[in-house]
């Protein structure tokens, strides 16, 4: 159990000030002290960019890897220790482009994991450029005549994916993004949750006035219902004036780990393996 | 007449279950007291084609094949029109002579023993598929082996489908047996038994997933990739009984990601590939030395670049796996040279892996990896885990996960460890893990990473020389060179052979000590460029002149070897 105080590491956060990351940081601490979780329990990891920079500032355990590989990372910590608490958080160049094939491989698998990807439709740390969920027409020192391609619908994508579940927060509303992450965490399998977050520096269209002026929460919707694929489907192609936040889609169903008979005899991580007997195997070769 | 030596090849198209029968009558003969070498060529196909297995059977035990056959039993016509070469006079070819029509080929001294076999197959035993095992029973009777040898094997491979089947088998090989009466008397092989028992016949790949299984190894991630694929398949066999999670990936980044991911959570860990897959690894590899996490990786090579020959045999990536991954290499490379070695290196890998923090690749190839090999049960008696520094209790205040330490390594904590928890970070970091472009920093860390090395040294397996010391010739070689150099050696009868064992980090002193002697050093290698003469150059100053290089995709023989001498 840990306070916020709990979760200080030795550096403060240097990103931009006004960055979008410090709301995915302020909701995520708080997630991780309402949820009553043991900071030593939980494993984050992240790819490379500026939202990835979280990993440094955030006192759990915590593996910063390559750009785009978080996940299969995340996928070897939980599998290794189904105990832990993993969250995975990085980039949309990471999840949505280099790291894509991962992203949707891994919610097949519906790995009990915390996808929280901080969107900001920008690669960030590398000065610019557009990402594969910038607008189309979207101009950066990649693209000086604007993005030929359509955006990658994240939310569309994960609910194709069989992704159990499927949420997208909003950096700037902090309180309603500590509840999705709380949220997510509890769910067992895995869950995505898409962060819209502005990048004050690079995207000067996606910003937090641009976002406060176009979210609303599905929660607030009457008869929305996280159980209609279709349904949320539908919603999750409303981008414009309305941009909907919250869960879209939410549904049980076993886990990897409920299954891979590997897990089948207990915890990896705890496993005996001073001796192990190996004398059946020799006997089928002979 | 020759006693107790048997070379056999079954040849026909791929999906003709040529393997299968080949692997039966190599246990026959196992169980017989025999040691047996076998080998498979195949072409990269499913079906069609022309796949053959070379059994090289003896009362010793062999690394390599003979391009000799005393028997050969053909499921096509290829088979014979490319091997009818190698038939020694007097030896026989084994075919279905409503099948094949053999009448243009010259074949020499060779007996033709053509016989209706699937005809009989149906008519006596109401099954086509019972061929194979009615030519198992003629090879069996022209050479005068034990049929109830036999029968036990076939006994054990189809104790599952009950006891007609095995009835069903039994009658076939005693129909075989029958047939063989009269060409056995005049037949030039005889095996009568041998005394070799309890051995094991096993591949090169099957060995080394033994060596992880019993070093504890609980997480495998891994992307099919020929000629390593049958250590992914026999992991995922195992992994319900030994409680090891098999993952079949997306691709091979995502396996060598997430075993590093498993080897941070403190589980020991592997993945294995070919070459391209190990391109795809380099950045992880690199990945795993930055972060200092232990893991191992298999390369089974094949010939390249790109997809190359797929199903063939090569050494060709041995500065691959030196050099994977940014940066100056911070990893140990292994090269078992025998399929001991093969089990014994890759139960060390892991133990290094987590003493040094660090990965670990073995490297060896398609012919060690998916050749079969006759040897005892290994010998696990001495075997000792040893997980390094590696604490799983509170290590206390102000913990440090990259401590700066006497030898290099820090004690490391895991998830989960109360008071120990840490950043891994792949961005140059200090010795809390955390982020700093410091730039005495960095030297420190850099020196502290290749510092491992050094101190690894002492731990990596030592170069060998093999034979007698003041020999004339000395062939120096590596992983399946070793067998097929000592057989060499044996036929020159003056020569012996330098082994190198581990490729990174170099042992130059020793290299260097044991070359200075050599009277007349002969490099062996399966590749173009001689990688390995090129890495001894590069440390010891030595270039071997003298050089016997295959790169054709088909593995050497001690023949091979000899008249290049
Ligand atoms: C293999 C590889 N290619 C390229 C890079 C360079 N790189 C670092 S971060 C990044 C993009 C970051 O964008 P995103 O993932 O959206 O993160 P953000 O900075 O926007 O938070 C790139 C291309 C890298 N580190 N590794
Ligand atoms: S560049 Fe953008 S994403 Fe990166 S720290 Fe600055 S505001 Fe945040
Ligand atoms: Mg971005």
């Amino acid at each position: 159990m840990a306070e916020l105080k709990d979760l200080q590491t030795r550096q403060n956060p240097n990103w931009c000030p006004g960055c979008g990351n410090f709301g995915i940081q302020a909701a995520l601490k708080s997630a991780i002290v309402n949820l009553k979780l043991e900071p030593s329990n939980i494993a984050i990891s992240t790819g490379i960019g500026c939202g990835s920079k979280i990993n440094q500032w955030i006192e759990t355990y915590g593996f910063a890897g390559l750009h785009g590989r978080s996940i299969p990372v995340a996928m070897g910590i939980k599998l290794a220790n189904p105990e832990l608490t993993v969250i995975d958080l990085s980039g949309d160049g990471d999840g949505y482009g280099i790291g894509m094939c991962h992203f949707i491989n891994t919610m097949r698998r519906n790995i009990d994991i915390t996808y929280i990807v901080q969107n900001n439709q920008i690669y960030g740390l590398t000065l610019g450029q557009t990402s594969p969920t910038s607008e189309k027409g979207a101009v950066g020192p990649s693209t000086p005549h604007g993005v030929i391609e359509e955006p990658v619908n994240p939310i569309r994508l994960a609910l194709s994916s069989a992704c159990t579940f499927v949420a997208r927060g909003f950096a700037g509303d902090i309180p309603h993004l500590t509840g999705l992450i709380e949220e997510a965490v509890k769910h067992r399998g895995f869950a995505l949750i898409d962060v819209l977050q502005p990048c004050v520096t690079f995207n000067k269209v996606n910003t937090h006035d641009f976002f406060r002026e176009r979210v609303y929460k599905l929660s607030e919707v009457s008869e929305y219902d996280v159980s209609n694929l279709v349904r949320a489907y539908e919603v999750a192609g409303e981008w414009g004036d309305k941009i909907p936040i919250g869960v879209f889609y939410k549904v049980e169903k076993p886990t990897y780990e409920d299954s891979d008979v590997g897990l089948k005899s207990g915890n990896p991580m705890k496993a005996d393996i001073s001796d192990v007997n190996v004398q059946e195997v020799m006997s089928s070769f002979m | 007449m020759k006693q107790g030596a048997l070379n056999l090849l079954i040849g026909g198209p791929a999906g003709a279950g040529i393997e299968k029968s080949g692997k039966t009558i190599a246990l026959s003969f196992l169980r017989g007291g025999y040691f047996v070498f076998g080998n498979v060529e195949h072409m990269s196909r499913i079906r069609g084609g022309n796949n053959f297995l070379r059994l090289r059977i003896d009362e010793k035990p062999h690394a390599s094949h003979v391009e000799e056959i005393d028997v050969m039993i053909a499921l096509d016509k290829k088979t014979v029109e490319e091997h009818i070469g190698e038939v020694v006079d007097g030896g026989a070819v084994i075919y279905d002579s409503d099948d094949l029509d053999l009448s243009e080929i010259d074949a020499g001294k060779a007996v033709m023993i053509g016989v209706p076999l699937k005809k009989m197959a149906t008519e006596k035993l109401g099954n086509a598929i019972m061929v194979n095992v009615i030519s198992l029973g003629l090879v069996c009777g022209l050479v005068d082996f034990d049929v109830s040898v036999i029968k036990k094997v076939l006994g054990k491979v189809f104790e599952k489908k009950g006891a007609e089947i095995i009835k069903l088998n039994e009658k076939a090989v005693d129909i075989g047996h029958e047939l063989a009466g009269k060409w056995a008397g005049d037949f030039h092989v005889k095996m009568s038994g041998g005394k070799a028992v309890g051995n094991m016949f096993i591949e090169g790949n099957n060995a080394f997933a033994l060596g992880a299984l019993k070093a504890g190894c609980k997480y495998v991630g891994e992307y099919p990739m020929t000629p390593s694929s049958s250590i992914l398949h026999f992991m995922a066999k195992w992994a319900e009984k030994y409680g090891v999670v098999v993952k079949h990936t997306e691709d091979e980044i995502s396996a060598c990601n997430s075993v590093i991911g498993a080897g941070f959570a403190g589980v020991r860990s592997m993945a294995a590939t070919s070459g391209g897959g190990l391109a795809l690894m380099g950045e992880a590899i690199g990945l795993a030395g930055m972060n200092e996490v232990p893991c191992v990786i298999a390369n089974v090579m094949r010939p390249g670049p790109a997809t190359g020959l797929p199903t063939r045999t090569d050494q060709g990536d041995l500065r691959q796996v030196i050099h994977a991954g940014q940066g100056d290499p911070v990893k140990i490379v292994l090269l078992p040279g025998s399929v001991e070695e093969c089990f014994y290196f890759g139960y060390q890998a892991f133990n290094l892996a987590e003493k040094y923090q660090l990965p670990v690749i073995v490297c060896f190839d398609k012919h060690m990896g998916e050749g079969y090999f006759t040897v005892p049960p290994f010998d696990v008696s001495t075997l000792k885990v040893d997980r390094g520094k590696l604490i799983t209790e509170n290590p206390g205040e102000d913990y440090k996960r990259y401590l700066q330490t006497e030898d290099g390594m820090s004690p490391r904590t895991i998830p989960g460890v109360k008071g120990g928890i840490h950043r891994s970070t792949s961005d140059e970091h200090d010795e809390y893990g955390d982020m700093t472009e410091d730039a005495e920093n960095r030297n420190l860390m850099v020196e502290k990473r290749m510092k491992k090395l050094e101190l690894a040294m002492s731990d990596c397996p030592k170069p060998e020389i093999i034979g007698d010391e003041g020999a004339e010739i000395t062939f120096v070689t590596w992983g399946s060179g070793v067998g097929i150099c000592k057989e060499a050696a044996e036929i020159h009868g003056n020569a012996n052979i330098l082994q190198i064992k581990t490729a990174w980090p170099f042992h130059t002193k020793e290299v260097k000590e044991i070359l200075k002697s050599a009277k007349r050093p002969i490099l062996v290698e399966h590749n173009y460029g001689g990688q390995m003469g090129g890495l001894i150059a590069e440390h010891t100053g030595i270039i071997l002149e003298e050089r016997i290089l295959r790169y054709d995709g088909r593995p050497m023989t001690a023949k091979y070897i000899t008249d290049k001498i």
